[in-house]
């Protein structure tokens, strides 16, 4: 079938309003944040589940990929395609129930957190925030699994679905989950890769309460294993934190506040910090603790991480963007982690952004770079292609939290026997491999 | 890989190199929220074209140029950009680039720019000003507060004519219009890239308006209000007079008898907030909450030349919300946005219940109440 008749066929199914192929749309759905980009052929916005279905039987008859697409604020370049069609699932924006008894909502796929939270109660609220600004859309997020700072007490995205609704490449469409408010079982499988196994077209989450009291603390170290080494006894101590998440030098290196700066841990607490702040403080001379601060926050005015800010001051300083990685180690193997991300920057001449969520033995690292400097990107892609080597031997997992993407989608690694598992379902859900190819699979 | 051509100065380059495509600008963007969601219509695709643009991936084209006017420069994206990218005046710096390095803006604005510099007026002669003066109108000698209506409110004489009629009896101040011989503010120039020609126009513009001391301007739209700071004039919107001397507490006086209609109101982009609730105090109506996109800048006022399709597209997105609020009555504070949404309505009167109204009208009717 040629590209014309192929088209005008998916013109029948969302109006031709509904196709952009038009230079100027190829480039406008090419770019996620932070700069990544590749153009697909077409773009397609869907309105109705139906049309979901009908989209992806032409496109498995024709062999064209489809990556599904949200709001484009993947960290990694998760709706990125380097060919076939970018599926933009925005059209599909509505908050469809909100049940404050059961405390749970169902949106359409296309609905950022930003527009679920304008319709909940004042009293209720959904944690997790993986771009800080409360723009990624529910189809987005529970593709990718994904994880904020705030995860280390509420989990990540996957475990607050109750239920999911998704199109797999035939056309069918598949309500998962539970009836009543607990989880289900098959949804699972569309939760955390990447749109590779069906299109996902309606999630029902579960909400939160919100806390009544919040604090935030600010704590500068001299060293970052000190900073991971608080971690561990506050923990051990029984603290109730919603997020303990650490900065790593790097991230101020541009306007660093004190020479002696190592790192700056930031944590969230849902009651009165007193007794918290006399610990650490007793802890001082032990772990080089420079400075101890504490706010008290308004849990009414979301988002609640404020750390967003020093990734952001130091972008705006530097007006470069960043090139990430994510991925988890073991615990104890964190610091050794941050020493690699510090020798490959040293050796590719770059500059860094480290944070590190111990609780969640989870590290997002990226690259600087001038984005309209040909040398320097190519310093940062190499660059993230070095540290996976060198993490490789620390038995590093990657994607966590923000799924593996377009970003890492060329590293290889093995992944024990799930890559084995996950390709014989893939090959029965999607036969045609048209769904977000190269995603999830390291290296397939 | 690519090649970078950089077609544009470092400067602009910079800024444009800056944006991580975070994407929180499309949230604030009235023409992505209206037309469904579709990135290409937002701040952060018109970055990623130009960047494209400027980096080799893409040429520029006249599709390009078009695309670049279809902006209405309202800068609610300012307000949300995480690395205070003022995207806006990015927009208007590839504009006036564009037209440095010799690119012609759309062809409509292009004409305008020549109907400028002839008549001093951005359409042909037919449109003529003071239509909505009484017919023997005669300046008073005495008044030193011009009243200058702009090209957009003589598009609609009833907003103009309402405006006036508070200036005069509620601000009682002694103001006087050019009619017929008032030029056009010239800013169409400005937004649509042409700085130097702006510039010129502007000296041009001094001497034409001249013909007394001028003690004070008052203007009902945002573009002319940015021209008479230009020229060093104190300059203030009717509504920013009303409400700063508090006069507008003097109407309240006057209730209106329709309690029970349900009032949203369109303000203009830089009316302050105070100013707003203090409007919405004194109509003393059941008030819709919309969202702080909705907004239609003077800005689009050029994309009306260039994008009326785009445009449209929009109109119908508020016209929803409209109906989606249950909105009985729309209040609009902008000349343009009041002349385009009465136009749209008048021609899908039976698609659009919502009636439409511009402010001064509106407080007119309470005046008179």
């Amino acid at each position: 079938m040629s590209k014309e008749s192929f088209l005008s066929s998916l013109e029948k199914i969302v109006g031709k309003d509904n196709i952009l192929s038009a230079e100027i749309d190829r480039v406008a759905y090419s770019f996620s944040a932070y700069n990544i980009w590749s153009k697909p052929d077409f773009v397609i916005r869907p309105a109705y589940p139906e049309e979901v279905a009908d989209i992806l039987v032409e496109c498995s008859k024709n062999g064209i990929p489809i990556v599904p697409r949200g709001n484009g604020t993947s960290l990694v370049g998760g709706p990125i395609s380097s060919s076939g069609a970018i599926m933009s699932m925005r059209r599909m924006n509505s908050v469809l129930e909100v049940n404050p008894d059961d405390m749970t909502a169902t949106v359409e796929a296309g609905v950022c957190l930003r527009e679920l939270l304008k319709e909940l109660p004042e009293d209720l609220f959904f944690p997790v925030d993986p771009d800080g600004l409360c723009l990624s859309t529910f189809g987005g997020m529970v593709a990718e699994n994904s994880a904020s700072p705030l995860s280390l007490f509420y989990g990540t995205v996957g475990e607050s679905i109750m239920g999911l609704e998704v199109v797999t490449a035939d056309g069918s469409i598949w309500e998962l989950g539970a009836t009543i408010p607990c989880e289900g079982k098959m949804e699972k499988l569309f939760i955390g890769t990447e749109g590779t196994l069906g299109v996902i077209t309606k999630v029902k989450v579960r909400l939160r309460r919100r806390p009544l009291r919040l604090f935030g603390l600010t704590v500068d170290f001299s060293h970052v294993g000190d900073a991971l080494d608080l971690y561990s006894r506050l923990s051990y101590r029984g603290e109730l934190m919603l997020g303990y998440t650490i900065y790593y030098r790097d991230i101020f290196e541009v306007h660093l506040p004190d020479e002696r700066l190592g790192a700056r841990a930031y944590t969230i607490i849902p009651h009165e910090p007193h007794s918290l702040v006399e610990f650490i403080k007793e802890l001082s001379e032990e772990l080089e603790i420079l400075q101890v601060d504490v706010l008290e926050l308004d849990p009414r005015i979301l988002p609640y991480w404020k750390g967003n800010t020093y990734l952001m001051e130091n972008l705006k300083t530097t007006g470069k963007t960043v090139n990430f990685v994510s991925f988890t180690t073991n615990s104890d193997l964190l610091h050794e982690a941050v020493s690699r991300i510090d020798h490959v920057g040293a050796r590719m001449k770059l500059n860094t952004v480290t944070i590190i969520n111990p609780g969640l033995n989870w590290i997002l690292t990226g690259f600087s770079y001038d984005s309209l400097d040909n040398k320097s990107r190519e310093r940062a892609h190499k660059a993230v292609e070095m540290l996976a080597q060198s993490l490789e031997e620390l038995g590093a997992s990657f994607g966590y939290g923000t799924g593996v993407g377009f970003n890492m989608a060329g590293l290889k690694f093995k992944e024990l026997d799930n890559e084995a598992l996950y390709k014989k379902i893939k090959k029965v859900l999607d036969p045609s491999g048209i769904m977000n190819p190269g995603k999830v699979v390291l290296g397939d | 890989m690519f090649w970078v051509i950089e077609m544009f100065s470092k400067e602009l380059a910079s800024l444009l190199s800056k944006c991580i495509s975070c994407g929180a600008c499309n949230d604030s963007c009235p023409l992505v929220r209206f037309i469904d969601g579709n990135e290409t219509l937002g701040p952060r695709a018109r970055i990623s074209v130009f960047r494209a643009i400027d980096m080799g991936i893409m040429r520029i084209s006249v599709d390009a140029i078009e695309y670049l006017y279809e902006c209405g420069l309202c800068s609610l994206c300012d307000r949300s950009c995480p690395l205070d990218i003022e995207v806006s005046k990015l927009m208007l710096g590839i504009r006036a680039e564009l037209i440095k390095l010799g690119y012609v803006p759309p062809y409509e604005i292009a004409k305008m720019r020549n109907s400028l510099l002839d008549i001093m007026q951005p359409w042909s002669r037919e449109h003529r000003k003071g239509k909505w003066l009484p017919p023997n109108y005669s300046p008073d000698k005495e008044a030193n507060i011009l009243f200058f209506s702009g090209c957009w409110a003589n598009r609609a004489p009833e907003m103009a004519s309402s405006a006036f009629f508070i200036a005069e009896t509620i601000l009682g101040e002694k103001v006087y219009s050019l009619g017929e011989n008032e030029p056009c503010c010239g800013q169409f120039l400005r937004i649509a890239g042409y700085e130097e020609t702006y510039k010129d126009y502007l000296v041009k513009l001094r001497e034409h308006i001249r013909d007394r001391e001028i003690a004070r301007v008052l203007v009902i739209c945002e573009l002319c209000k940015a021209t008479m700071r230009d020229l060093g004039l104190e300059v203030s919107t009717l509504l920013e007079e009303l409400c700063e001397k508090k006069l507008i507490k003097r109407l309240r006086k006057r209730r209106h008898k329709h309690k029970s209609r349900k009032v949203a109101f369109l303000p203009t982009c830089s009316l302050k907030r105070e100013h707003a609730s203090l409007l919405e105090e004194f109509m003393k109506e059941k008030f819709a909450e919309m969202p702080s996109w909705f907004c239609m800048s003077c800005g689009f006022s050029l994309s009306e030349i260039s994008s009326l399709k785009t445009l449209e597209r929009m109109v119908d997105g508020i016209f929803t919300a409209l109906k989606d609020e249950k909105v009985d009555l729309l209040v609009v504070a902008d000349p343009f946005s009041y002349w385009l949404l009465s136009e749209s309505r008048k021609r899908n009167k039976r698609k659009v219940k919502t009636e439409i109204v511009d402010l001064y009208s509106f407080l007119v009717e309470r005046i008179k109440a």
